[in-house]
């Protein structure tokens, strides 16, 4: 990476000093080292955004505002009716849709993909070309490598333990960090991420999947807070036959 | 105490931005009204991160014609001025990018501009910030 290139992308960056930078980050940092004009203008940069945070932080929300906001969002979802709106007409109309899908859930069709976790599958897919660092050990093996990069813990499914992370690295995306493997003779990618800050909830130890889109189909499960998901590229029932033996 | 739930918690910074867009408490706050009341009609919103990015291009949105304000009538958070007195796009960038919400291509989508402008927008902001902001900050 040139220096120029690392600049334009520290750009967007946030200096955070309890915060894993991210590989892409660290390599951008490593090449503004050759440019000390523009190791110059990042460090500036760097100043003015803490001088500009802590004005920003400092500035407080008028107590009747907050208690106001509190109010109208506790007021939702509840309200009038009006048979009449076509939007409540819809409304009806997709309610008895949801019927027929729940019922049809009931007879065994699997329960729904987080939208969350698509997201989070489909930003993992655009950054397929970022680069990470070599691992080369058994994925069930990879927790402590994690932990030295700050990411605590890096857990595989047992019976997914022995499939061979090849590389990996923690991609930061909606600013949280989420650990990935590659596993190249399966062609899939282990994530690994806390569920919270994505407003992810799920049964303990249930399995979810999906399609993601034409090329790729994901599986997800949660526990003791933090979610295990599988990216593979290929069909539903190819990343299905991989959570095929897992304990439920 | 505000008990705003989790995925509304994005509000306060909202108002925040609204104050700064406007100059005036007041205006922030029927901004927010405002676009609150649009949001919760729509049914297409599902999650919360889209919720979110589509709250604060409508903030952005709906402020686009409000003029800047002298400093005397500036009725925003006590020290938030130089942050009003910036010139758009790069006011929202930089607002938008110090509170930490979305990533440089949905920031970039929110303020309306290609992604590969974000470099110099935010560059720019930040000059004319450097020239406003109190020495002793």
């Amino acid at each position: 990476m040139n220096p120029r290139t690392a600049r334009g992308l520290l750009a967007s960056y946030l200096d955070e000093p309890n915060e894993i930078k991210s590989p892409l980050v660290q390599k951008a940092m490593k090449a503004l080292e050759r440019s000390p004009e523009l190791q110059a203008e990042f460090d500036e940069q760097t100043n003015i955004d803490a001088r500009a945070r802590k004005i920003l932080g400092a500035a407080g929300v008028p107590f009747e505002v907050e208690e106001s906001l509190a109010s109208k969002v506790s007021a939702l979802p509840a309200g009038r009716i009006n048979p009449r709106d076509p939007a409540i007409l819809a409304a009806g109309i997709g309610f008895l849709l949801l019927v027929l899908v729940l019922t049809w859930n009931f007879l065994g069709r699997p329960a729904a993909f987080p939208p969350d976790a698509a997201e989070i599958a489909e930003r993992v897919i655009e950054l397929e070309d970022e680069p990470l660092d070599p691992v080369g050990e058994p994925s069930g093996e990879v927790e402590d490598w994690f932990l030295m990069k700050g990411f605590d813990g890096f857990k595989v499914p047992e019976h997914l333990a022995a499939n061979l992370a090849e590389s990996g690295g923690i991609l930061k995306i909606n600013n949280q960090p989420v650990a990935v493997v590659t596993i190249p003779q399966r062609n899939a990618r282990f994530l690994v991420f806390p569920a919270e800050p994505f407003g992810i909830d799920l049964p303990e130890g249930e399995w979810r999947s999906a399609p993601i889109d034409e090329l790729y189909a994901a599986a997800i499960r949660e526990m003791d807070g933090m979610c295990f998901m599988i990216l593979r590229r290929g069909s539903l029932a190819s990343v299905q036959d991989l959570i095929g033996a897992a304990p439920r | 105490m505000s008990h705003l739930p989790k995925d509304w918690r994005f509000l306060r910074s909202a108002w925040l931005f609204a104050a700064i867009l406007s100059g005036s408490s007041t205006k922030a706050t029927a901004l927010l009204d405002s676009v609150f009341g649009e949001m919760i009609s729509r049914h297409d919103v599902v999650t919360s991160w889209r919720r979110r990015r589509l709250f604060f291009a409508k903030l952005l949105r709906e402020s686009s014609g409000l003029p800047r304000l002298a400093e005397a009538d500036f009725t925003g958070p006590a020290g938030l001025f130089p942050f009003h007195e910036l010139q758009e796009p790069g006011r929202s960038a930089l607002v938008l990018l110090y509170f930490r919400f979305f990533a440089p291509e949905q920031l970039a989508n929110v303020i309306g501009r290609a992604e590969k402008d974000l470099p110099g927008i935010l560059a720019n902001a930040r000059a004319e910030l450097a020239q406003k902001l109190p020495a002793s900050a």
